[in-house]
């Protein structure tokens, strides 16, 4: 027997009721707990104030309801106006006051309430804002409505993305996320704890009950709605279990209260006439956005192909090709034979040639007229234009390759310096040590070394999670999300010239797919300790000093690259990170100065180069090194 | 004549127009909250606009890893003699009480030391700089401080604090010293 249809205003009632219990829970807490705002409370707003902007009529009002006694007179009006809404009367002056009221109050308490908050108080704050709605336009049904089907379609959301979100993450479904939180003091249960664990099957079984729960809410805006009641039993039983285990006793009212709206808006009801335009606006803007984003998707890739425009492609021996510009090439605007110095940019993993732009910048601007070096940047194979043919460049050894073949292709006969930040500074050595072209120095800006994972937890510890954000990220951006990425900092700190397609790279999915495949090939190469390669020639080395500060290890690897060099120096540049080495003006202006002295010390400035020659050396190791110790 | 007319439509306007809004505005909300729920906060380019902090639901509960760790911190003080203490529990987590399900003031406490924990050990694993100066700091700081006030009967010359992800119940799992403090000069005498 199908259960009678929940009309309109009992959907409504059920739902400002509900919810007006989790906000009497609430600010019943809140008043027993008044301590929390004095000093060494967790509310102490002499403290908290410092999290919001100063001197601004919101600041004036957050400094009033910061006082204890207002925050605690607030507090007792929202206990009066939930007392409101549980009692017996359909007075629609009382209802909508107080459901104002509990609105008004939760969004101001917000601030005040920050560090201790969870999610019951934002489901019951977005309910008694649409009760506020549906109560305001209690005369016309179609804003009433309205009202409902957001406050259906956000429970149907809350459900649904809680469910999505876990099967995304690594620990749902193994047994280890219900076992984890149920060890747990705050959230946990020692008797749940005695139970399940050594019993994997158990916690198994239960976390993809939950998972499988949350993920399916949708169902019920299927079969006419003949599934919301049994899925609102499921949900309701699943709250009680939490509410039990993990003592979230307010998440039972504040979540329930959306099962009635869900009901009332999945029912097949003709006799409440009701208006379903939210939930057809809402799934014709979810058809447009997915267009939208298939449309975004393919324009960052064609930004993302046509680069800045002036690259030069070559083609490998295995077919990858390599997009490269050269910027400040006399030798093609003359005709006549380059005797200037080359310097060739090897990125990080995961970066853009468009990161070593003010590098490039400060150190045209800053060398000599007759010594301003020819400047390559480019795009290993898989990133930005440059192709990569699957199943190939799958060992650190391919890859070294490629940039060997790449670098004597651009140098001919000329003076070359190596210049690579991170991954890159180790690619520019093992470059350095198996090319033939004349290189002249190796400059490593704040570089890998191949024995970090082992040597460093924290480069350790960092590495472990590193893969399965280039997948998530690979897979997001697949799947069209790109237009929800946000702006990076590197991006912005970057020349107004650079931002456009490092962002589109950013969002591309190739540069993630290409991190994943260096990365694994990293890993690999990393795990047979092959040590440092041995350079012929001197190298410059550029530690950021908050990679100095935060891992001291770190510093220690940098020192022993130029160990492996002959001669060189090692320097520390203050203020940066390993970052902002390359992105941050100042910093990498510091950064040019040092390339800059140590391009012009490695190659004669006077055109008189000579293959057979040692180059000129920069100021010894030792001195370098004393300069580091007084500025330590 | 005209006038009746022209008053009359856009009365009928209004009245449709109006629901319109509402309905369109709703549906807008609905979609940007659906646009803010990926598995990686990266994505969450709509949040920044919601100043406020309330009008976008976040419904990640749990997700996409749950916290299987209690933040525990810990302090030790130094008395005006140059003794050290042990190092103390600052907020110690009771046992679970079935009332809790329904009654738990305490809970938002602990809740308040997490979200405090997480705002710190977060600005830790980033720069360090103005980590001493960040709200999350400064409220676990004067939380360890007033705990000691109401334990100690002398004034210390000051103290220092761990944060420690603990794994609870379970003996068989070793605790994670997330951060330790700089030494804290004691602020006040009350």
């Amino acid at each position: 027997m199908n259960p009678s249809p929940l009309g309109r205003s009992e959907s409504l009632l059920r739902m400002e009721r509900l919810s007006a219990v989790t906000h009497l829970m609430s600010s019943g807490e809140h008043l027993a707990r008044s301590e929390a705002y004095h000093p060494g409370g967790l509310n102490d707003w002499q403290i908290m104030s410092d999290g919001h902007p100063r001197q601004s009529r919101r600041a004036a009002l957050l400094d009033r309801i910061g006082r204890p006694a207002v925050t605690r007179g607030l507090h007792v009006a929202r206990i009066a106006a939930s007392l409101g809404l549980l009692a017996p009367t359909r007075n629609r002056g009382i209802r909508l006051a107080s459901n104002a009221t509990l609105a008004t109050t939760s969004a101001l308490l917000h601030p005040r309430h920050h560090y201790g908050t969870d999610g019951s108080d934002q489901v019951s704050f977005l309910v008694q804002s649409l009760s506020t709605v549906a109560r305001l336009g209690e005369r016309r049904p179609r804003i009433v409505d309205a009202a409902l089907w957001a406050a259906s379609l956000q429970g149907v959301l809350s459900y649904t993305a809680s469910g999505w979100v876990k099967v995304a993450g690594r620990t749902w479904g193994t047994g280890g996320a219900i076992t984890g939180v149920a060890r747990t003091r705050s959230y946990g249960d020692i008797r749940t704890w005695q139970l399940i664990r050594g019993r994997p099957g158990l916690a198994k079984a239960l976390e993809n009950s939950v998972v499988a729960l949350e993920c399916v809410a949708p169902i019920i805006f299927l079969a006419g709605g003949r599934l919301t009641r049994p899925y609102a039993a499921a949900a309701t039983g699943l709250h009680l279990g939490i509410a039990r285990v993990m003592a979230l006793g307010r998440f039972v009212p504040s979540f329930c209260s959306l099962h009635a709206p869900m009901i009332y808006t999945t029912q097949n009801d003709r006799t409440n006439r009701r208006h379903d335009t939210v939930g057809r606006i809402v799934l014709w803007a979810g058809l447009g956005l997915i267009a939208a984003a298939a449309g975004q998707r393919a324009l960052t890739r064609r930004t993302v192909e046509h680069a800045r425009g002036d690259e030069r492609t070559l083609e490998l021996s295995d077919t990858n090709t390599v997009a490269y510009r050269v910027i400040g090439d006399r030798a093609s605007a003359a005709g006549s034979l380059e005797r200037a110095p080359l310097v060739v940019f090897e990125n990080g993993l995961l970066a853009t040639p468009d990161h070593w732009e003010w590098i490039v910048r400060h150190l045209r601007s800053i060398s000599e007229e007759e010594a301003r070096p020819t400047v390559i940047t480019s795009h290993r194979s898989g990133y930005g234009p440059s192709t990569h043919l699957p199943g190939t460049m799958l060992t650190m050894g391919d890859i070294a390759n490629a940039s060997t073949e790449f670098v004597e292709h651009v140098a001919g006969d000329r003076d070359v310096i190596l210049v690579g930040h991170s991954l890159g500074g180790y690619l520019a050595m093992l470059t350095a040590a198996r090319t033939s072209a004349r290189v002249r120095g190796v400059v490593l800006v704040d570089s890998s070394h191949p024995d970090e994972l082992r040597r460093s937890e924290r480069q350790r510890l960092g590495a472990e999670r590193l893969r399965d954000g280039f997948v998530s990220m690979a897979a997001s951006l697949n799947a069209g999300s790109g237009m929800l990425l946000g702006v990076p900092p590197w991006v912005t700190a970057l020349p107004t010239e650079a931002q456009r397609v490092a962002l589109a790279q950013f969002r591309d999915q190739r540069m993630w797919t290409a991190a994943i495949r260096e990365w694994d090939a990293t890993v690999r190469d990393f795990a047979t300790s092959p040590g440092l390669p041995q350079l012929r020639c001197p190298a410059l080395v550029l530690t950021a000093a908050k990679t100095r500060e935060s891992d001291p290890v770190q510093h220690e690897l940098h020192a022993e690259m130029l160990e492996h060099a002959s001669g060189g120096s090692h320097v520390t540049i203050d203020g940066a990170d390993h970052d902002s080495i390359l992105t941050n003006q100042v910093h990498a202006g510091r950064a040019a100065e040092e390339i800059a002295r140590f391009v012009a010390a490695c190659i004669d400035p006077s055109g008189a180069t000579d293959a057979g020659a040692t180059p000129a050396a920069p100021r010894p190791t030792s001195e370098r090194d004393n300069e580091l110790e007084l500025t330590s | 004549m005209n006038w009746a007319i022209t008053r009359t439509v856009s009365r009928r306007g209004a009245s449709l127009l109006g629901p319109l809004v509402v309905e369109a505005l709703l549906a807008s909300w609905v979609v940007a909250t659906t646009l803010s729920q990926h598995p990686n906060r990266g994505f969450d380019r709509l949040r920044p606009y919601d100043r406020s902090g309330v009008l976008l639901p976040n419904w990640r509960f749990f997700a996409p890893e749950p916290a299987i760790h209690d933040y525990r911190v810990l302090h030790r003080w130094v008395g005006k003699s140059g003794e050290t203490s042990e190092w103390h529990e600052s907020n110690e987590i009771g046992p679970r009480r079935l009332a809790q399900a329904v009654w738990f003031p305490e809970r938002r406490t602990q809740k308040g030391i997490s979200d405090a924990c997480t705002e710190m050990i977060g600005a830790v694993h980033g720069s360090l700089d103005g980590l001493h100066d960040t709200v999350g700091y400064r409220l676990v700081r004067g939380h360890v401080e007033a705990h000691i006030r109401r334990t100690v009967a002398e004034a210390p010359d000051g103290f220092q604090f761990v944060v420690v992800a603990d794994p609870g119940h379970d003996d068989d799992d070793e605790p994670n010293y997330l951060f330790a403090s700089r030494f804290e000069r004691w602020s006040c005498d009350g």
